[in-house]
């Protein structure tokens, strides 16, 4: 019985894979949507370029616009009906099979333009999230609550709110350039920030920002993240939207 | 795949073992070992004096969501006992295998360390443990847990 018993302990040290050699992937893309002419063209298949859309309703739709851009001829326009209480309205791009691990630092620009002054509470314009064999994709994604960026997770932990005093106002109809850094941590031995046009609005630091297994729910973290999604990656309850995205870039920061 | 091998001959294993008593327990328990609560039917493989090791086979169920389904556990366990006069230490070790109605799967081993009180002549016991579930299999990472178990003999 105490051979059995160590056994099955140690086999499963044993079989315990390399996953930073097992889920490698790249650490940086960026894109301006200059060298699309029609959406299909940003899906190319084996993951070089997007690996695939998401749009949730047959009334959502992503086009390549030249008419509304930040730089150069184009930028990624996107248009999604309002969500559903429980089904989420998502018209976004994601590329998958990326690698960010635990310790390293990734910052992401890009800009946005939102369209009109309706209602966008809870519309998330950004995630960056880990797939896992069982659970809801766990990550961190930008949101626009009250007007402001926030940066609500995809496990337990406390929304981040801008400070009530500083706080900017997310501007409509304009091109509005997000940053966001965060140092990779399953302790809270990480940190997040935020900025709107080169102003910062969100630090936290000693953070947890990576997510965990919790019982059977979630099972599976690798203590890394692998995909981006930009655009309306899920719509507020309360409008429809329209929201322009230009000049992507994600990248590991010293 | 050589860790689906082991991990099916594991399972193989556990599931095919035979006990040499007839000892059967149904046994209910809140949190531990297979989550949030499990049902569980227990067979003792062998008994030496006071001592007593079982295999343990459970369900539980976890919603997970609209997207990905739900999930069900199915944690298989070695249990030893080991004390006398209603006294027990418990402790087990085994692996939750967990499949969702969206077709993926995933395994977990849980550990049990706990205290049983189950008084002679009767046909039930209590048990409250210390049930950490680890993962192991992309990297290893130990979550704590807890769990009160009520079992009955049948």
């Amino acid at each position: 019985m105490k051979k059995i018993l160590v056994s099955l302990f140690l086999l499963s040290l044993l079989i315990s894979c390399d996953k930073e050699k097992v889920f490698d992937g790249p650490d940086s893309y960026g894109d301006g949507f200059e060298t699309y002419t029609e959406k299909e063209d940003l899906i190319d298949g084996n993951d070089e370029r997007w690996s695939f859309f998401q749009l949730t309703r047959d009334e959502n739709n992503m086009t390549i616009d030249t008419s509304i851009v930040h730089s150069g001829s184009k930028s990624m326009r996107f248009e999604a009906l309002a969500s559903q209480e429980n089904d989420a309205s998502k018209c976004s791009i994601n590329k998958q099979f990326m690698a960010f691990w635990e310790g390293e630092t990734v910052r992401i620009d890009f800009w946005c333009y939102l369209v009109g002054d309706a209602s966008a509470q809870w519309l998330f314009l950004f995630d960056l999230e880990e797939k896992v064999p069982v659970g809801a994709g766990p990550g961190m994604r930008l949101a626009l609550v009250d007007g402001q960026l926030t940066v609500e997770h995809k496990y337990p932990n406390p929304n981040l709110h801008q400070n009530e005093a500083t706080a900017l106002e997310f501007p409509r109809d304009q091109w509005v350039k997000i940053s966001f850094e965060t140092l990779l941590s399953r302790k809270k031995k990480g940190y997040v920030k935020v900025w709107q046009d080169d102003v910062l609005v969100i630090e936290q630091n000693d953070w947890q920002t990576l997510p965990k297994d919790i019982l059977y729910f979630q099972q599976g973290t690798k203590g890394g993240y692998s995909q981006i999604e930009f655009g309306i990656t899920a719509n507020s309850q309360e409008a429809d939207h329209v929201l322009y995205v230009d000049d992507v870039e994600v990248k590991l920061v010293e | 795949m050589p860790i689906k091998n082991i991990l099916l001959f594991v399972a193989f294993f556990l599931c095919t073992h035979q006990g040499v008593t007839q000892d059967r327990y149904i046994s209910f328990e809140l949190g531990g070992s297979g989550g949030i609560a499990s049902i569980n039917f227990e067979k003792t493989l062998t008994v030496l004096g006071s001592n007593r090791y079982s295999m343990r086979y459970g369900l539980s169920f976890a919603p997970i969501d609209k997207n990905n389904g739900n999930a069900f556990i199915f944690p298989v366990m070695i249990h030893g006992k080991w004390g006398k006069n209603n006294h027990f230490a418990d402790v087990g070790i085994g692996q939750s295998f967990t499949i969702t109605t969206r077709g993926s799967a995933f395994v977990r081993m849980p550990l049990s360390m706990g205290y049983r009180f189950e008084p002679e002549n009767k046909r039930y016991y209590l048990r409250a443990s210390y049930t950490p579930i680890i993962s192991y299999l992309f990297n290893f990472q130990w979550e704590n847990w807890a769990g009160l178990t009520f079992g009955y003999a049948f």
